[in-house]
């Protein structure tokens, strides 16, 4: 597989989510540059082109971010505090995706440097709209650093 | 030389200075001296052969006068015993020539003269005035009587003193005794002097065991204490100290004791006051306050950690009911935008059907996590500027709205109040909400927002002209998730007015309200004053 086409990152254990998500950002014309991951710890080795993706060009970077808060094994904090502790990587915008506003990791987050935090919407149209927005917002109108 | 009958003995007799008169037996005056006569004013020749109580009579003012009685038995004596007779002084009274009388006190001698055969032939009647004498004698009597009465008085006068000070002294030494302070007087050998009820009690031995002996005697080991070394210092320094000292029984309990030292010239006087039941209440209050604390850091830390699972467990529930219900409306979109045509009426209103229901029950768990946020917030309450904070919510209610909706009032000012911000706030978005929401089938809305003062309260209140409800059911009118009116009338999922109440009881405020049916409602609540 080509990761050099990688445009955005997205990281998401439960697969409705990863669907639903999915369908939004294709729906945004943004498919053919997603690549889904379904934890935190294969998110840290696409990134830092480890393990499995060892063989991944390290210097194409995605430019975006999207991860899901709470996975198993590594979570989505973690993932957060290591990409924002590397000087190579904490220039890549990073979206913390999340079901809940009550999440108590918020403050963290922003703490850590994330770049967004959003909770995802219950109902479907809003749902969809929020990925859709945030899909084009980051990819395409948002101009980041070279 | 000349011989005896020479001498004139009648002339030198009447020259004698000596007041004499010569009587015979039958008392008949022979001879007087010149200074006799001169002395009772009477005149030789007037008297000489002349009986003698003729002369001299009693004075007849004079009741008591007894001269003549005294003066015959004295007579009378000396011619029967033939030896002088010295009578006590007599009053006898001289009469003047005028007749009137002179009172006169006389000291009289009568003295027999016999003749070879042993026969009275003379009596010499011989007086002194001593009415001089007597006066002076009278006058010392008086003073002598005056001296005894002013002694009695002195001596009575000493005797009460005396027992004013015996009863004083009792009454001190009996108020020392009893007094609840315990008393003690300690002399310079360090021997109990005097001791008091009480202290027998502090010290716990009898008087009889403490009086005589020293403190080391009935207290080893005293000698190291800091009472001691007080008591020590006060007999030789002199000075008034006062101490509180934990003092260490012979039979090892402890007692706490307030003294007063005082010098005094045999030693030292020492006031006690037993304050041991007092240190042992304090002390334990302070182990009971301490085992308070230690329950309420407990309590604390309990709470603290089912506060922790609470918010635990409300996040678990918005993250893991949502997830699950974001796939069901997800999905169920994606039927109804790729699969729509493929499907007959009753398929197309069953994914409606879960649409609406996803959507509901989202909406019921972001209330309920609103809700049960509410009983976390402990903000701090400040004054609230009410005209202006009604306005702002009354704006963000507008949004969108078609302009059937008129707030009367508005240009009258609200009271403010005492609150937490963001809570009256909700409530004031709920309520107004509410009125907007329950009027949307009239063709006006017209809703009135005022304050007044009550009961130190500041009341509020928001009236619509809307749907109203039954007011037999006003009981369930601000219970969670209860509603009066149908989905299909009015959506909504019943915790606005929960959420609105639980604020108001949160500020110690009251709630209330009143409707008639498709008349409208009213809704009250009452806030703290800005003063309060």
């Amino acid at each position: 597989m080509n990761y050099d086409t990688i445009e955005i990152l997205f990281v998401e254990d439960n697969i409705d989510d990863a669907i639903l998500t999915l369908r939004a950002l294709k729906k945004s014309g943004l498919a053919n540059s997603i690549i889904h991951l379904k934890d935190g710890a294969e998110a840290l080795d696409f990134i830092f082109a480890t393990g499995v993706y060892q063989s991944r060009n390290i210097n194409h970077k995605p430019k975006l971010i999207l991860l899901d808060l709470k996975m198993p094994k590594v979570s989505g904090i973690e993932v957060l505090e290591k990409i924002k502790a590397d000087p190579e990587f904490r220039l890549i915008p990073v979206v913390m995706l999340t079901s809940s506003k009550e999440d108590p990791d918020i403050k963290r987050c922003y703490e850590l440097g994330v770049n967004s935090y959003i909770v995802k919407p219950v109902e479907s149209d809003n749902f969809f709209q929020t990925i859709k927005e945030l899909g084009i917002y980051w990819a395409v109108l948002n101009q980041p650093p070279h | 030389m000349t011989s005896n009958e020479q001498i004139d003995f009648r002339t030198l007799f009447e020259a004698v200075p000596g007041l004499y008169l010569i009587l015979l037996p039958d008392f008949k005056i022979v001879a007087a001296s010149d200074a006799y006569l001169n002395a009772t004013m009477t005149i030789r020749e007037e008297i000489s052969g002349k009986y003698l109580f003729d002369v001299f009579p009693d004075n007849p003012d004079d009741a008591s006068a007894d001269g003549v009685s005294n003066l015959y038995l004295s007579l009378v004596t000396v011619l029967k015993n033939k030896v002088p007779h010295t009578m006590a002084m007599q009053k006898y009274d001289i009469r003047n020539p005028d007749g009137t009388f002179i009172e006169k006190y006389w000291s009289p001698l009568n003295k027999p003269v016999l003749n070879a055969k042993n026969e009275v032939v003379y009596i010499i009647h011989c007086v002194e005035d001593v009415t001089h004498r007597r006066n002076a004698e009278e006058q010392l009597m008086l003073a002598n009587r005056k001296l005894e009465k002013l002694n009695a008085i002195l001596e009575q006068e000493v005797e009460d003193r005396t027992k004013a000070i015996i009863t004083t002294e009792k009454r001190y030494r009996d108020t020392l005794d009893n007094i609840l302070e315990g008393v003690q007087m300690i002399g310079f050998d360090w021997r109990y002097l005097y001791v008091n009820k009480s202290l027998e009690k502090h010290g716990k031995y009898p008087k009889e065991e403490l009086i005589g002996y020293t403190m080391m005697e009935k207290y080893p080991g005293i000698e190291t204490t800091d009472v001691f070394k007080t008591i020590k210092r006060c007999f030789d320094e002199r000075i008034a100290i006062q101490m509180d000292s934990e003092f260490t029984f012979p039979d090892n309990t402890v007692g706490w004791f307030e003294l007063s030292l005082q010098p005094v010239p045999e030693g030292v006087f020492i006031l006690s006051v037993d304050v041991t039941e007092r240190k042992k209440a304090e002390r334990e209050v302070k182990s009971l306050n301490e085992g308070l604390e230690q329950k309420i850091m407990e309590r604390t830390n309990q709470l603290a950690s089912v506060n922790k699972e609470l918010e635990a467990f409300t996040y678990s529930v918005s993250h893991d009911l949502r997830a699950p219900l974001r796939a069901i409306n997800g999905y169920a979109k994606i039927l109804q935008e790729d699969y729509f045509e493929k499907l007959e009426d009753d398929g197309r209103s069953s994914i409606t059907a879960i649409l609406n229901n996803s959507k509901k029950m989202g909406e019921l768990i972001d209330d309920l996590l609103a809700f049960s946020r509410l009983g976390r917030l402990n903000g701090v309450p400040s004054e609230i500027n009410m005209t202006g904070l009604v306005r702002t919510v009354i704006e963000e209610a507008m949004v969108g709205n078609n302009g059937n909706v008129i707030f009367v009032n508005q240009d009258k000012n609200l009271l403010p109040a005492k609150g937490e911000q963001v809570l009256i706030k909700q409530v004031w978005a709920n309520l107004i909400s509410n009125a907007i929401k329950y009027s949307k089938y009239n063709a006006k809305t017209i809703i009135e927002i005022g304050s007044y003062y009550k009961d130190n309260m500041v009341t509020y209140y928001v009236k619509d002209n809307g749907a109203g409800f039954d007011m037999k059911y006003y009981d369930k009118l601000f219970g969670v998730f209860q509603r009066l009116h149908s989905q299909d009338e009015f959506e909504g999922t019943g915790i606005g007015l929960a959420i609105v109440q639980k604020v108001i009881n949160h500020h110690k405020g009251k709630i209330w309200a009143e409707s008639y049916l498709n008349e409208g409602s009213c809704f009250y609540f009452s806030l703290p004053t800005i003063h309060s």
